[in-house]
């Protein structure tokens, strides 16, 4: 176990390694940043001095371990907009996308799995055929469509719910989150359904799918041969076997969820790094993008790890390794 | 008797056509005895087992006949009852071992949990019986073993475990459907002899089906041969099996490899089982047959051949 904690440690450090050698070398090493910063009045002279000022005039090679150096020490760059370090910029905004990304997988699972083992357990009823065809709708309206369909139905017509942003934020344990009043979760409701749709269909099917084939299994028939309880058979028999795909699944979505959080946040207007990212593109504030990117990677390694590791707590055969 | 099965037939709708799987099977077993049922695939040998547990798919429709466990009709209980008596009164076990036991639970988990199923005792108490169960099936180390998961166990292990499950809570009655197929000649005499050794020992009835007639030869006080369905042939498992009185049991036993002469091509059998939806009238073995006579056509019934034994066939090969 420990040794399968230090090798996925190792794995993810090389990850993030290769990571930034990708992004450096899409961001910065494409264009020449010197025709943007100095005034194309100057000299050959001034040019190079201002390139030999930003340490552009070393190899790509060099340049790269100066940002690698910086970066360990937390230095992404300032933004040219903001002024302010970039990785603060993305940071600042991280709890706002995790609050929103957390309750849209939460608001899946719950919605999801129950829904899913359900219609697993009776695969040719009526309403289990009902549910599959809904699962199929949450897979094929986009995202921004249904944000603004719930807008115009919650906010605008019925008035129950405001149009967007983010509620009054309370620090909790140093972090800013908006989960702790009533507002906060009139903000979120709206948009973390939205962004919670797909993953909901996605969770329904991927749970009916592995049910109606734990069913099917050996130990299901052997276990109703024991006398054991339908509650039972479904409840552990079948629910610890399909819980390691479900696992697997939503930890990977988890990281899907952040990358999708761009388009929800922009329509419902949610302050996370999705809208900052937009909004940085927009004005080509490459170090925010730069920033964004490395941090965003760095949770999908995080995620991945842990899902490794919840892995390994459900499935007996990977934890223990196969003899057989 | 322990297990008195009358009349029962068994047949699958379907939208085109009915399958007509088991045709007025009846057969008894008595306390402790080994009883083997016979039969190549599609001769309905393991849809007459499970029908007994009441473990077969909700296609298969019982069309009629009584089976009693215990002098205790099964047929009109509700599955809420019958499943109070499976894996109490009695229990099943299936061919793969590989696959009969659920990967993410331990060992000892499905043992207690077989034990808590259907017996008002504590977690101790069943995982103290989850390691003599384990002790009776020759497993060594059975207190390590109750926290292995079923992957760290070979196939004739985990077919160990899934008897000791089988026979926790002391049934009367075992079925074992090709329980031993997927194992090697070893191991599958090892378990057998165990499964002999138990139900003579505590009383168990076993009724153990299986398509190798020498698994049956060594091991059943009794055997009965299925074809097309319908039981052909019954009687003590010695006798069957030195003297058969159908040709179907005899092109059987002529066909199993170790009894053949060495260098001798072995004999087989020519055509195809009976289409079963629906049976051909008469002798449902007479295609085959190498005996056949003009008679077969009237479909002789299963009778009696002496105390012991009986045959459908009107030209048995043994006379009482």
């Amino acid at each position: 176990m420990i040794a399968l904690v230090l090798r996925r440690l190792l794995q993810s450090a090389l990850v993030l390694l290769v990571m930034s050698l990708l992004v450096f070398v899409a961001v910065y090493a494409i264009g020449d940043p010197i025709a943007l910063l100095v005034d194309p009045q100057a000299d050959q002279h001034d040019v190079a001095r201002v390139r030999a000022s930003l340490g552009l005039d070393a190899p790509w090679w060099a340049q790269y371990g100066y940002f690698l150096v910086a970066a360990g020490r937390g230095d992404l760059g300032q933004s040219f907009i903001h002024g302010e370090p970039a990785i603060r910029l993305v940071l600042e905004r991280m709890p706002a996308t995790l609050e929103l990304a957390s309750a849209a997988l939460l608001i899946a699972l719950f919605a999801g799995v129950p829904l899913g083992l359900w219609a697993g357990l009776r695969p040719n009823s009526i309403s289990a055929r009902l549910v599959n065809g809904l699962s199929l709708l949450g897979f094929s309206l986009p995202t921004f469509w249904v944000g603004m369909m719930l807008i115009m139905l919650f906010a605008v017509g019925l008035g129950w719910l405001p149009t967007g942003g983010r509620g009054p934020t309370e620090p909790v344990f140093g972090v800013p989150l908006s989960i702790t009043g009533i507002a906060g979760w009139r903000h979120l409701l709206l948009p973390a359904a939205t962004l919670a749709l797909f993953k909901w269909s996605l969770l329904l099917r991927l749970t009916a799918g592995a049910t109606r084939e734990a069913m099917r299994q050996d130990y299901v028939r052997f276990a109703r041969a024991r006398g054991l309880s339908p509650a039972r058979i479904v409840g552990v028999h079948v629910l610890k076997n399909i819980l390691i795909p479900i696992v697997t699944v939503s930890g990977l979505e988890f990281g899907s969820l952040i990358a999708f959080a761009v388009v929800t946040e922009t329509v419902f207007a949610w302050p996370g790094m999705g809208k900052l990212l937009i909004d940085s593109i927009a004005v080509l504030d490459r170090p925010v993008v730069v920033a964004y990117l490395l941090i965003t990677v760095a949770l999908f390694v995080a995620i991945n790890l842990v899902v490794d590791l919840l892995y390994a707590l459900l499935d007996p055969r990977v934890r223990f390794g196969s003899t057989a | 008797m322990v297990l008195a099965v009358d009349h029962l037939s068994l047949r699958i709708p379907g939208a085109q056509r009915t399958v007509y799987a088991v045709d007025d099977v009846s057969f008894a077993i008595a306390p402790g005895e080994v009883v083997a049922l016979v039969g190549e695939s599609g001769s309905g040998k393991t849809l007459t087992a499970l029908a007994l547990a009441g473990l077969n798919e909700a296609a298969v429709q019982r069309v009629g006949g009584s089976i009693r466990l215990q002098g205790e009709e099964l047929t009109d209980l509700s599955e809420r009852a019958l499943r109070r008596l499976r894996g109490a009164a009695l229990s099943v076990v299936f061919q793969d071992p590989m696959a009969t036991l659920n990967p993410v639970l331990t060992v000892g988990t499905q043992l207690s949990e077989t034990v808590l199923a259907h017996r008002r005792v504590g977690r101790q108490e069943a995982r103290r019986r989850a390691v003599s169960a384990l002790q009776a099936v020759g497993l060594p180390e059975p207190e390590l073993r109750l926290r292995a998961y079923p992957h760290q166990l070979s196939g004739g292990m985990r077919q160990r475990v899934a008897i000791a499950a089988a026979l926790i809570n002391e049934p009367a009655l075992l079925i074992a459907d090709e329980a031993t197929t997927a194992l090697d000649a070893t191991l599958q005499a090892q378990i057998l002899a165990l499964v002999r050794a138990h139900g003579h020992a505590h009383g168990t009835a076993v009724l153990w089906v299986t398509h190798d007639l020498a698994v049956a030869a060594g091991f059943a006080d009794r055997v009965l041969v299925m074809y097309g369905g319908q039981l052909i042939e019954t009687g003590p498992a010695d006798r069957v099996l030195r003297q058969p009185a159908h040709p179907y049991t005899a092109a059987l036993l002529a066909a199993i490899p170790s009894r053949a002469e060495p260098g001798s091509e072995l004999a087989t059998l020519p055509g195809q089982p009976p289409d079963l939806a629906p049976p051909p009238p008469g002798c449902r073995f007479r295609e085959r047959c190498p005996i056949a006579r003009a008679e077969c056509a009237a479909g002789p019934a299963l009778h009696a051949l002496g105390a012991e034994r009986q045959v459908r066939c009107f030209f048995p090969l043994v006379t009482s």
